[in-house]
């Protein structure tokens, strides 16, 4: 045996090995749209969120292709009724693309309390008003929003313009402040990203979302 | 010479392992579990390449609905050309990323075939089978059974399934062909072909180490497993152009796309299939031409060539029986 076949057959072990270890990764899919109302009880305490969501053209083209059944080339309510209920449905398993936290507690956004679409301009739009677990005081807590896919195959993206707004009673109150995801290039490696999406902790899609927070003064 | 040739091929191999999973395998050698993003770095440069791969993916999959909308409101052979170009460029990116058959196209070129040509060959009609699955998949929905861009996508879900279901059979059949020899008896080759045998043509009966094979012909019958298995699940984005550009009633584009995506698609997998082989080849030659271990040394990677089908097979199908939901789509 010469001298180099330990070698060769290393080598050759490592190029079998690494396609064996399986597929990994992701990238999105499905590009979405998003803006949100932070909505106020009396109280000025943050009680639900909605979110719009406007689905891309070409997702919005795989849903509602063949949905138009009375073949008058428009897409009335009616006719996107069950595929707006089906998607309300899947996103629920996703927690609705929503992370509100408070400190380090989360949150959660668990229920639906309004819901309505649309199709607007070749794109579908959904928008979920979703209750919060328990109400904020915003004045006193500090509230960080992210919208985002855990496991990114949605990329979730803040409209351009007026992304977010606080509702009607909060607006002189409260200001939105966005800033941009805190990953800058060095921080988690992409790999550990996709592997721990996995128990759900943390997800590359939260690695790529703007972090909205609310700043509510007391004067008001 | 053979030592250069054995770095060579040891450094090609190294690079094809991070191309096909190295993101993959720097996440094991990682912490299991990070509290806050910003705790752990890995390899930047890796980063760096699988950040460039995927925003590439990422702009050219949203070019590519802007081609299809643009040659709508432009029906121009110049805008034909860029979305032609965009879907080409496409598929060459999205086979970069994981999964798309170049794993298992390699891993069966490692176990199965000797000559390159055959296996370039079997990677582009792969990647031909996967667009014209696609086509037949969204057009046999909806103007052969009238049914929804929904239920057409969620066909090729199913066919996934297919597809690594037969991945996987074709991996324990490569693998239980690696063995046979060695429960056989020992001799490489000794066997003698009677008359009903009159070549090396017959299928199913390839002698891996047997210079004489690297002219196989190429047969239906022997291609058709890969081509099959990897062909029959369809590209989703081609799914999805192909469903856009029909809403638009731009059924040409769609096709145009789809097969300028499955040639992209082709050209890479062919690319990493045939590093694959070639360094095997390479380190095959630093062991020199001395039959014994040269022998030993094919027969080896044809069982483990065959375990890594096996193993890819099993992994898909078992993701793909147990996928979650998806949103949306």
């Amino acid at each position: 045996m010469s001298r180099t076949t330990p070698t060769a057959c290393f080598a050759f072990a490592l190029g079998l090995a690494a396609p064996a270890i399986g597929p990994a990764g992701a990238h999105p899919h499905v590009w979405v749209s998003v803006s949100a109302v932070v909505e106020f009880g009396a109280g000025r305490e943050v009680r639900s969120i909605t979110v719009r969501y406007t689905l891309d053209e070409l997702t919005t083209a795989v849903l509602i292709e063949g949905l138009d059944t009375n073949s008058n080339g428009l897409f009335e309510r009616e006719e996107l009724k069950a595929t707006a209920a089906e998607n309300a449905e899947s996103l629920s398993e996703f927690d609705y693309f929503v992370e509100v936290r408070v400190g380090e507690e989360r949150v959660n956004t668990p229920e639906v309390t309004a819901y309505d679409y649309s199709y607007e301009d070749g794109r579908m739009v959904l928008a979920l008003q979703l209750a919060l677990a328990r109400a904020i005081d915003p004045a006193s807590e500090d509230v960080a929003i992210r919208l985002y896919d855990p496991t990114f195959y949605v990329l979730v993206e803040l409209e351009q313009e007026n992304p977010l707004l606080v509702s009607g009673v909060a607006a002189d109150f409260c200001r939105v402040i966005i800033s941009p995801p805190s990953r800058s290039g060095d921080g988690v490696s992409i790999s550990d990203a996709v592997l721990q999406s996995f128990d759900g902790e943390y997800s590359i899609g939260r690695d790529y979302a703007d972090v909205v927070a609310l700043s509510c003064g007391v004067s008001g | 010479m053979r030592r250069r040739a054995a770095i060579v091929g040891l450094l090609t191999l190294v690079a094809l392992g991070i191309l096909w999973h190295g993101p993959c395998l720097a996440a094991f050698t990682g912490p299991a579990s990070v509290a806050e993003p910003g705790a752990v770095a890995g390899p930047g440069w890796l980063d760096s390449l699988t950040s460039a791969i995927r925003a590439r993916q990422q702009s050219y999959y949203r070019e590519l609905g802007a081609g299809v909308r643009a040659l709508k409101t432009d029906f121009s052979g110049a805008a034909a050309l860029a979305l032609i170009t965009v879907a080409f460029i496409y598929g060459v990116f999205h086979a970069a990323g994981p999964g798309h058959g170049k794993a298992v196209i390699s891993a069966y070129m490692l176990a199965n075939e000797r000559a390159l040509r055959r296996g370039v060959t079997l990677a582009a009609l792969a990647a031909l089978a996967q667009g014209l699955t696609a086509i037949a998949a969204v057009y046999g929905f909806i103007f052969v059974l009238g049914s929804t861009g929904r239920g057409a996508q969620l066909f090729a879900a199913d066919m996934e399934v297919v597809s690594y279901g037969l991945i996987t059979a074709l991996g324990a059949w490569l693998l239980s062909r690696a063995l046979a020899p060695l429960v056989t008896g020992r001799g490489g080759h000794r066997h003698r072909h009677g008359p009903g045998h009159p070549d090396h043509r017959c299928s199913g009966h390839a002698h891996i180490p047997a210079p004489a094979l690297a002219d196989r012909p190429l047969t239906l019958a022997t291609a058709l497993p890969i081509i099959a298995g990897i062909g029959l699940r369809p590209c989703s984005g081609a799914i999805v152009v192909l469903i856009f550009a029909h809403t638009l009633g731009l059924y040409a584009a769609g096709v145009g796309a789809t097969l300028a995506m499955s040639a992209g698609t082709a050209i890479t997998v062919a690319i990493l299939a045939s590093l694959a082989v070639g360094s095997r080849d390479l380190a095959a030659r630093a062991i020199g031409a001395r039959s014994r271990h040269l022998t030993a040394f094919y027969r080896l990677v044809a069982i483990a060539g065959a375990l890594a089908v096996l193993a890819l097979g099993a992994v898909l199908l078992h993701a793909a029986l147990t996928a979650p939901a998806r949103p949306f789509l």
